[in-house]
Parts: C-alpha cells; structure tokens; sequence
C-alpha cells in the first residue's frame, strides 16, 4: 500500500472536493476498512492500485449517494474500534490548491472521479473504464475531454475576476449568489463549445 | 495547450504529501485487524452475505410487496355493463303491428316488459326488451329497421345497462384496461339490505319497512319491501314475462287462506279473484311461501303477491327505490300489476253493476289515524311537493265530481284512474248517487242518508 499511499489519499481528498475533512477522513477510513475486509479478493498483488481506488471510489459514491437506499443503509457495514487520524487539512492548502478543489466541486462525481483518476492517480482510460464500470473507452475519453474543458472554463473564469476566484475559494459549501453565477456563466460556455 | 492552463492545478494537488502520515494509517490498519474488523465470514456464500448486507433494503422491498398484494385484493364497485334496453311504444289499438311483433325472430319474450299508459286519452303500450351486451350492430340496426318501417312504433330507444359489481383492484385494474372480467365478487344479502335501507332512509323512509331476503327457484336476488303498518292493499308481481292468461283461480282459496294465517285482512276479495280469472288457463304448482305463488309453467319464474301498506305516498317511494334494486339485482324482466285499482274494478262492474258488489269493493278512503300520519310525513321535505301536487288534483277532482253530483271519497290516485273512466261508467255512478265508504265506514247509514235526500 505504502508505494501508492500518497496518489490514493490525493485521490480521495481532491475527490471529496467540496466536502469537508471529516467526511473525506470517513470516506478514507470506510476505504481502508473494505480493503482490509475484502484483501482476499485480490488475487493478483500488482493489481492492487486499480483494485484499491476502485474502492475508493465506491466508498465515496456509498457515502455521498442521495439516492432513496441511503436512509436504509446497513448498520452492520463495517464497525471500526477506533477512527482513523484526520489527515486533511484545508487550512495548509495554497491559493491553487484550493481553487482547483472548489473547481472540481462544481463537476459531477463521474466526471470528477474519471479525471483525477487520470490527472492525479496516472490511470490509462482502460483502467478508469474498468474502475468505474464503463463498458466502452470512448466514454470515457469523451468524458475526460468534455470535463476538461469544463474544468478549464471555470478556472478561466475564476481567474478573469478577482471576485470570482474569491468566491470559488471561499470554504465551506458553495451556496452565494456569486459562485452559482460563476456556475451559470461556465455552463454556457461550456455549452457554446460543445457547439 | 488544452492542460496547460490545468498544469499548475494539478501540480498543485500533485504536490500534497502525505507520506509522514503513513505510520499513523499503518498503525490504524494494525489496530483494526488485531481487534476491531468484523470480517464477514469468508464461508458464507455470496447470497447469505448480500441478504445480509442489505436485510433492511430487502425487509423494505418484501413490506411494499405485501402492502401492495393486500391492497390489489381490497374489493372496489365498478359498473358492469350486463346489456342493453331497446325500448319503443305503439298504439294499443294497433292490433296488426302488435301481432307482426311476434314474426321477428329477435323478438325475445323471456326479456320482453311491456306496460300500458294512457296519453292523451290515447292508450300506449310501452316496451322494454333487454338484449345481451354482445349482439353486434347489425343485429341492433335489423331490430331498428324492423320496428321503424312497422310505422305504428314510436318513441324507438337504445340505452345501456349497468350493474354495480365488487371486483379485488386488480381485478378492476384488469377490466379497466383489457376489458379481462374476472369472476366477480358475490354481493351478500346483508349488503343488499343495508343498501336498500341505506335510499329509504335518504327518501325519508325510515322505520315504516321490513326488509327480507331470499334466493328463489334458485336465483338469487329478490328483495322483499314490506312495509310495518296496516295492510289494505296488494300487488301481483309477475317475473320473467307478461303474464295475460294464467289460471290462478283455483288457488286464490290458497291465496286467502294463507293470508289469513298471517292474520293479513283481505279488503277485497271479490276484486282479487276477478283480477286472477283474467289472467286463467294456468294451473298453479303450489304455494310455496305466505305470499308467493308459483306456476309451473317453465317460462315464468313465480308469481309474488305482496303485501303492502295502504298510504299511497310512502309505497311510491318504495316502489321506486324498490323497483331500481331490484333491476339491477333481477337480470329478468319484471312486471308490476298493483290492484284494487280503480279502472279495473269499474271495468268489472261496468257491465253488470251490482249494488252488493259496488258495497263490497274497497274504495279505500283515508281514515282519521292515516290523515294523520300523512300529516307527519309532509314535514319531510321530499313529500311536500308530491303533497301539494296531489292537493292541487284533489281539489280540481273534487270539484268536477260535485258537479256530476257525484259523492264518491277516492284518494287522489284513484281520483285520476277514476277520471279516466269511460262516460257512461260515470253516468251510471253518477244515477247510484251512493257515498262509498271503507269497510269500517258505515255505509248503509250513509246510503239511507241519500235515499232520503
């Protein structure tokens, strides 16, 4: 694990963009706890860095899920004795750190997911396909391009105005005026693009 | 270029090290697997452990299942339509085009109802013939074709029927949309008689009736409406077909006496026998119940006398409400003779009048206890207007009676069967000069009072 510790909690962290440390401290913990539960089912050790993000990536859409079986989640999952040591800090994060996290905040968890596993983790589009259950490539790669692009808008546009760049970085959830503007006005031209 | 604006981004993230933290993890993950995981059982098969993993998702699933089959069985009424009513009139005295009836081959006694009124002075024989839902058009259209182009029939009709029926929601779901009519739930006669109490009491008639129930010849579904107070009048009902010549003579004896034995006061003996000789040339099976008779002829069902209460006002009520339960518990057709009736009593005096048999008859009057529920009925609200309409004849009748000098104490239905007796019935009453009472009244005392006079 300790080769790939440092991309996967990278990983997780800029995945959980938007969402505070404890919840991506759980997020990392639940992680943890099903690769220790479910080692077993990794047959081949070099395999392990797809196999361990991919339940990162589970663990992160089990968590942040809106969907009707959330309230009905099992108790049972996996009890933990102790919490795992809170190793995010949005404090020590610079000026870009943080307008990227803000940034991949706005984008959904699939595009997200589909782009730090390629920018950060150094995944092939083969193996993001198969982290996240993609039957073919080219949906990936149009996802990777179009989320790019998107990512780009909203970086330029943040960039274009000192309010702007103020607002998307402003901690906590994303809720004033100014940010869903910004959202707004990167949706359209993200739009005009695809045109 | 695309990443070259992103590049510092990433670098950025890229640039987060957590690798002091590694032995704080490390340690968690020891720690946990010394003490804390609970490993799900590797021996568990795939299933066990998903029913498991998800006991509260599938408890959730198999409750809105069972909710959802208890629901679909919970009965609702829906309308089943059980056919359709061609209805058409024609002159009584059309006699050829009444026997060219009898030459179609659609023609179905068995369904047929036919009921006269007189409009216009004009006598009118009405039709009712019920035919199944699944004739086809064509078979509507002949049956049109063949009534129009007869030229006496007017009045030609084609309506729908409908009967209520209790059928699961799925059930229902599945006639709604397919038209898929599952067997439908049998209708108990504790409904049936709620239901019925249920519009008497809506038509203000509460407490007056006795309601029974009972499954003849083995169809089901006849109500009986009897109603609790004094009983002066009766009404044949015939089933299945019109009955014009069926010979009950020899059981009227049975008849009486059977009413008697429920201590039941015939008033009109004379008049119930010369009603049932009209209607001879059939013999009677038996007298099964107190109040039914029944023949052995296969086509008619029975022949139901019933006995009923002599205020007008609250058998018509009945009657009605009585009528629209029955049809739609009777799939077969029904006719009502209700006797004494004026016009028939007068056609059986018309010929031969005899005085005995003139003091005999029961012209019913209203006795001072009836007027005074009838009083008591008006404050209903939904009397008022049939009292005032009955009012309005009554004065204008007694009015045309006073001028023929004629002195006879009818009720205001019997006042218009009366009025519409031929001149020289009238004429003959109106030389006899006579004040006919009930059989309480004292009739003598007033006919010695006209003789006088």
């Amino acid at each position: 694990m300790k080769p790939h510790y440092n991309d996967a909690l990278r990983y997780c962290w800029s995945l959980c963009s938007g969402k505070s440390e404890a919840e991506a401290s759980d997020v990392l913990q639940q992680s943890v706890l099903q690769a220790m539960e479910n080692h077993d089912s990794l047959k081949n050790p070099e395999k392990f860095k797809p196999w361990f993000f991919k339940i990162i990536t589970r663990c992160y859409y089990d968590t942040f899920r809106r969907s009707f079986w959330k309230r009905f989640r099992s108790i049972e999952k996996i009890e933990s004795s102790s919490n795992i040591p809170c190793l995010f800090d949005i404090a020590k994060m610079n000026e870009d750190r943080m307008l990227i996290s803000q940034a991949l905040s706005l984008i959904s968890d699939k595009e997200r997911t589909a782009l730090l596993l390629f920018e950060i983790a150094g995944f092939s589009i083969e193996e993001i396909s198969d982290i996240q259950n993609e039957k073919s490539i080219s949906t990936v790669k149009s996802r990777l391009r179009r989320t790019r692009e998107k990512l780009k808008e909203i970086i330029l546009t943040a960039e274009s105005s000192t309010l702007n760049k103020k607002s998307l970085m402003n901690n906590g959830k994303i809720r004033d005026v100014e940010t869903e503007t910004l959202k707004i006005i990167s949706e359209i031209n993200t739009g005009k693009n695809g045109r | 270029m695309e990443d070259n604006t992103l590049y510092k981004y990433w670098d950025s993230v890229k640039s987060e090290d957590f690798s002091k933290s590694f032995v704080e993890v490390e340690n968690f993950i020891r720690k946990e697997s010394f003490f804390g995981i609970k490993k799900t059982k590797s021996h568990e098969s795939i299933f066990i452990k998903t029913i498991s993993e998800n006991k509260v998702k599938y408890a959730v699933i198999v409750a809105s299942l069972i909710i959802l089959f208890l629901s679909g069985k919970v009965p609702i009424t829906q309308n089943k339509a059980i056919g359709k009513v061609v209805s058409w009139s024609m002159n009584k005295n059309s006699n050829n085009a009444i026997a060219q009836l009898d030459n179609f081959s659609w023609l179905d006694k068995s369904n047929l109802m036919v009921s006269d009124t007189v409009i216009n002075n004009e006598e009118v024989l009405n039709y009712k013939m019920l035919i199944p839902p699944e004739i086809d058009k064509s078979q509507l259209s002949l049956i049109q074709t063949n009534l129009t182009d007869m030229g006496d029939v007017y009045g030609y009709n084609v309506f729908p029927v409908y009967e209520p029926v209790k059928r699961p929601v799925y059930a229902a779901a599945l006639y709604s949309l397919f038209n898929f009519d599952m067997s439908s739930l049998p209708v108990n006669h504790a409904e049936i008689i709620n239901d019925v109490s249920r519009q008497l009491e809506i038509a203000g008639i509460e407490d007056e009736v006795d309601i029974d129930f009972r499954d003849l010849n083995n169809i089901p579904g006849i109500a009986y409406i009897v109603p609790k107070k004094k009983m002066d009048s009766l009404r044949i009902k015939l089933h299945n077909d019109i009955v014009r010549n069926v010979n009950i003579e020899k059981s009227v004896g049975n008849i009486k006496k059977s009413l008697e034995q429920r201590n039941i006061a015939i008033n009109a003996d004379s008049i119930i026998e010369k009603i049932v000789i009209k209607l001879n040339d059939r013999a009677l099976k038996s007298l099964s119940y107190d109040n039914e008779i029944f023949i052995d002829n296969p086509e008619i069902d029975s022949i139901i006398i019933r006995v009923e209460n002599g205020m007008r006002k609250v058998n018509e009520k009945t009657k009605n409400i009585q009528d629209s339960v029955l049809s739609r518990m009777h799939k077969k057709m029904i006719v009502d003779i209700e006797i004494p009736d004026v016009g028939k009593i007068m056609d059986s005096v018309m010929n031969n009048i005899d005085f005995e048999e003139l003091k005999n008859m029961n012209i019913k009057i209203f006795d001072e206890e009836e007027l005074k529920e009838l009083e008591n009925l008006k404050e209903h609200d939904n009397l008022k207007e049939l009292d005032n309409l009955d009012e309005k004849i009554q004065i204008e009748v007694d009015k045309k009676l006073k001028d023929m000098n004629i002195k006879i104490e009818m009720n205001p239905g019997e006042m218009k069967e009366f009025e519409n007796l031929p001149d020289s019935v009238k004429s003959k009453l109106k030389d006899i000069k006579i004040k006919i009472h009930d059989h309480k009244g004292n009739t003598e005392q007033e006919e010695k009072e006209d003789n006088n006079e």
